[in-house]
């Protein structure tokens, strides 16, 4: 279900990144503020760049280039499809679980 | 807090150094937020994920590098041990006299190789595994949750199993040791 395997215990924040990524580019702090936002979840600097690093190296995302020293990171086409396999199959998981509760 | 960045790798540093420094600025610095650095500079430490600007392999070898170092001693004096005393084949000097029983038994030298021939396979067990384990904990509501997982390359896996038999075959000598010791004085006291 994980949107990049092997993310390890960065699975998570990993999939917060790329949700704040899908409508468009943002640095750093923007995810923080975003991810926060919408989800009510602080991601930690540290973390942050754990998770960044890992979907960089993966080909998930790419950075542009540095802007008053904050670097903007987007989605690659490889990152839009892991995340949408990964949002198709939490649906899923969603439905399942709210067709189960509602007949429970 | 720019001293907080010190602690992760200069690879790290020269490809995130400056963008992190300017999120850390931006950033409210609480003691979570300093532990959460902290942490994430021994990840980018234990798992690195850049090195000189190239990405990595998945699978860090550095711990598997600094195991067969260490493990070298040992594994030469083994092979010396049982190529003099096991197979009877000449070798290029005696293990034994020298580290071990030689004149200079209680010298520093001959202790300092006693240890490192000892410890050596232990420090390497200990490398690889604190560099394969990941330990999560969290806390749920009434109780706390953890998970362990297992991450290695197979170059690891080697360094750990030749340790792991290397602390085998030296506990099986210091227990056989000891006992046949015990055994001579029984009998010389009897």
């Amino acid at each position: 279900m994980s949107a990049a395997p092997d993310l390890g215990r960065y699975a998570e924040p990993a999939l917060l990144i790329l949700v704040s990524l899908a409508d468009g580019a943002k640095h750093g702090y923007a995810m923080m503020e975003d991810v926060v936002n919408q989800f009510g979840v602080r991601l930690g600097p540290g973390t942050l760049y754990a998770a960044l690093a890992r979907l960089e190296r993966r080909g998930l995302i790419e950075p542009l280039p540095s802007e008053d020293r904050r670097r903007p990171y987007r989605l690659t086409e490889a990152g839009m499809a892991a995340l949408r396999r990964q949002l198709d199959s939490l649906q899923e998981v969603a439905a399942v679980g709210l067709r189960r509760l509602a007949s429970a | 807090m720019r001293w907080l960045l010190r602690l992760y790798p200069k690879a790290w540093r020269r490809r995130y150094g400056e963008e992190f420094a300017a999120l850390l600025e931006e950033d409210r610095m609480t003691p979570a937020v300093m532990v959460d650095v902290i942490r994430g500079a021994f990840d980018a430490r234990l798992r690195p994920q850049v090195t000189g600007g190239a990405t990595m392999s998945q699978f860090s070898s550095r711990p598997a590098i600094i195991s067969f170092v260490l493990l070298a001693l040992p594994s030469f004096f083994l092979l010396a041990v049982v190529l003099k005393y096991g197979l009877g084949v000449p070798y290029l000097f005696d293990p034994l006299e020298t580290y071990l029983y030689g004149p200079n038994l209680h010298s520093v030298r001959s202790m300092l190789a006693d240890m490192l021939i000892v410890f050596s396979p232990v420090v390497a067990l200990l490398v690889n595994l604190i560099c394969a384990l990941r330990i999560g904990l969290r806390i749920e509501r009434g109780g706390l949750a953890g998970t362990v997982t297992m991450r290695s390359s197979f170059l690891s896996l080697g360094a750990m199993a030749v340790s792991l038999a290397l602390i085998g075959v030296f506990t099986a000598y210091i227990i056989s040791e000891n006992v046949a010791e015990a055994a001579i004085r029984r009998y010389l006291d009897g």
